[in-house]
């Protein structure tokens, strides 16, 4: 069976190429500075984290608000195409759309970063699952606001929220419930991911036990996300 | 065979304002069926419930194309809002909206063309649909209806920025896709084009259905004698203050005025002219008088008069 979601959503973004071209750059532009500065590196690991997450509760929810306001999404479900389907072919797509687009930024943040090889593949699959995770939050948020200006301002909110209760801001002491909470947070890989690669290797990245808990509540949000899919194909008025 | 049926459909909105009251419609396979009312009659809001998207209050819907995803995928709909991806040509957009119902490609890509050499646009149809005019846009999403071989058509005022070539083609698939066993409803503000193209017409007014029949009966049914049209001069205003209908000579019924002419029923022919044009002095300044055979527009509006006459009393 045919993804068609799929392969419209790729279609649509290849053929964007000035968004495109927009979207390589401006991440470049604005973590090369960081990178080559004198930061330090539990810093620059939270400003590299706080735009990855961004830059996917943003891509994920801002074109859902339009797209829901001017009936594309509810167009594509009359035509038959299961709901949830339609949603969760839409989030693999984007995710991968933001993978690539970050690609060089990320690249060259790791290059000057002095990381080896071993860093490379936990770094690849932590900002996977972090986009993976900021596309579901950016729709789940799009399903309760009609805005583009709250849509962009409650998937920050809730980005920022997500990313504080991952431990990027501040570790929480071992034993409080906020580490009990943080182990579950669904930026913890990204958090320590971008650890890793801003000292250079020398943090640890997660043991396979670790990541248990954020890939849990990645599949709940991606989950709810695409249960509430319908909601997202009701334009406002309609 | 009925494709769609509702009975003693109702449906309110959160705020409790009642949309549609007690409609009975049903669609046969061949049948065109048209729904004319005026702005906020309910139009939209029944296509809506038909397409599966809102439900009803109270009453039913039978089978309705929410029923299964099957029933979806035999079912195009087109809205007022004409979405597109724009960065896709007019083309790619027919040929993946055709993939998402999972049609197979040898068949949509034949009668993806077959539709947009019809609609006109197949010389423009590898362009962005973001170059496109409003006419452009309202032709494909015609295309995309027609191309699917849909079994409903549930089409919301499909006219709207269509030119006059394009309502002819639009009329004719109409009858060529009920010919070929769909079923359509259709609403629209255009009583010329609802009467030339269905086979059946329901009249709403406030959410209520005020009439129904075939448009020729509909019209005969009144016995409306010859309708008399003025056109008035440009900047003449509030007409409904001016042009009320109790002082008026015996013989004339006043049916609808808006911003730019209003209209007589005159039950004598044109013997009532020469009075009417009396009572008009000092009423506005005319520009232009127009005689002519009622049409579905007069019924309705006559119809609309009526009923509202009822409910006031």
């Amino acid at each position: 069976m045919r993804a068609a979601v799929w392969s419209l959503e790729w279609r649509i973004a290849m053929r964007r190429r000035r968004l495109m071209a927009w979207n390589v750059v401006v991440p470049v532009g604005l973590l090369l500075p960081v990178a080559l500065g004198e930061a330090a590196a539990p810093h620059r690991s939270a400003v590299y984290a706080v735009f990855l997450a961004f830059f996917g509760t943003f891509g994920g929810c801002i074109p859902l608000v339009g797209e829901r306001s001017n009936g594309w999404s509810e167009k594509l479900v009359l035509t038959g195409y299961g709901v949830s389907r339609w949603l969760a072919e839409r989030l693999l797509a984007t995710t991968l759309i933001d993978a690539v687009q970050l690609a060089p930024a990320v690249a060259l943040i790791f290059l000057l970063s002095g990381s080896g090889a071993a860093t490379a593949g936990f770094v690849v699959l932590a900002v996977l699952h972090a986009l993976g995770v900021a596309n579901a939050i950016g729709s789940l948020v799009a399903g309760f606001i009609s805005s583009l200006a709250e849509a962009a301002l409650a998937s920050a909110a809730v980005a920022l929220f997500a990313l504080h209760f991952s431990g990027v801001f501040r570790g929480a002491t071992p034993g409080s419930w906020a580490w009990q909470v943080e182990r579950f947070g669904p930026f913890r890989p990204l958090a320590s991911a971008m650890d890793s690669m801003t000292s250079g290797g020398v943090s640890a990245t997660l043991s396979p036990a670790e990541w248990l808990g954020p890939l849990a509540t990645g599949a709940v949000v991606v989950a709810l996300a695409v249960v509430l899919a319908e909601r997202l194909t009701r334009p406002e008025g309609a | 065979m009925s494709l769609v049926r509702t009975a003693a459909l109702t449906f309110r909105y959160p705020d409790g304002r009642t949309a549609l009251a007690g409609i009975d419609l049903s669609v046969s396979a061949g049948e065109v069926r048209g729904v004319i009312g005026p702005n906020g009659s309910g139009k939209s809001t029944l296509l809506r419930i038909l397409a599966g998207r809102l439900s009803p209050t109270q009453g039913t819907v039978q089978p309705g194309p929410a029923a299964s995803a099957e029933a979806r995928r035999g079912t195009s709909v087109v809205f007022d809002r004409l979405p597109f991806a724009e960065a896709l040509s007019g083309r790619e957009n027919v040929m993946h909206l055709l993939a998402l119902r999972r049609l197979d490609e040898p068949v949509t890509s034949t009668s993806c063309g077959e539709w947009l050499q019809r609609f006109g646009i197949e010389g423009r149809a590898d362009d962005r649909v973001a170059a496109y005019s409003s006419g452009m846009r309202r032709r494909l999403s015609l295309v995309e209806v027609f191309a699917a071989r849909p079994r409903l058509l549930l089409l919301d005022e499909p006219t709207l920025g269509l030119d006059p070539e394009g309502r002819a083609v639009l009329t004719t698939a109409l009858r060529q896709v009920a010919a070929a066993g769909a079923g359509v409803v259709l609403t629209s503000n255009d009583p010329g084009f609802v009467a030339s193209a269905s086979d059946r017409v329901l009249f709403l007014h406030e959410g209520r259905a005020i009439a129904e029949g075939r448009p020729a009966d509909l019209v005969e049914a009144l016995e409306a004698g010859t309708v008399i049209e003025v056109e008035l001069r440009a900047g003449e205003a509030d007409h409904g203050l001016r042009f009320r209908s109790d002082d008026l000579p015996p013989g004339l019924m006043l049916v609808g005025a808006d911003q730019g002419s209003v209209r007589f029923v005159s039950d004598q022919g044109t013997v009532l002219l020469p009075a009417l044009c009396q009572w008009l002095e000092g009423r506005g300044s005319v520009r232009a008088i127009h005689i002519h055979e009622p049409d579905l527009a007069d019924a309705f509006l006559l119809l609309a008069g009526v009923a509202l006459e009822r409910e006031a009393t």
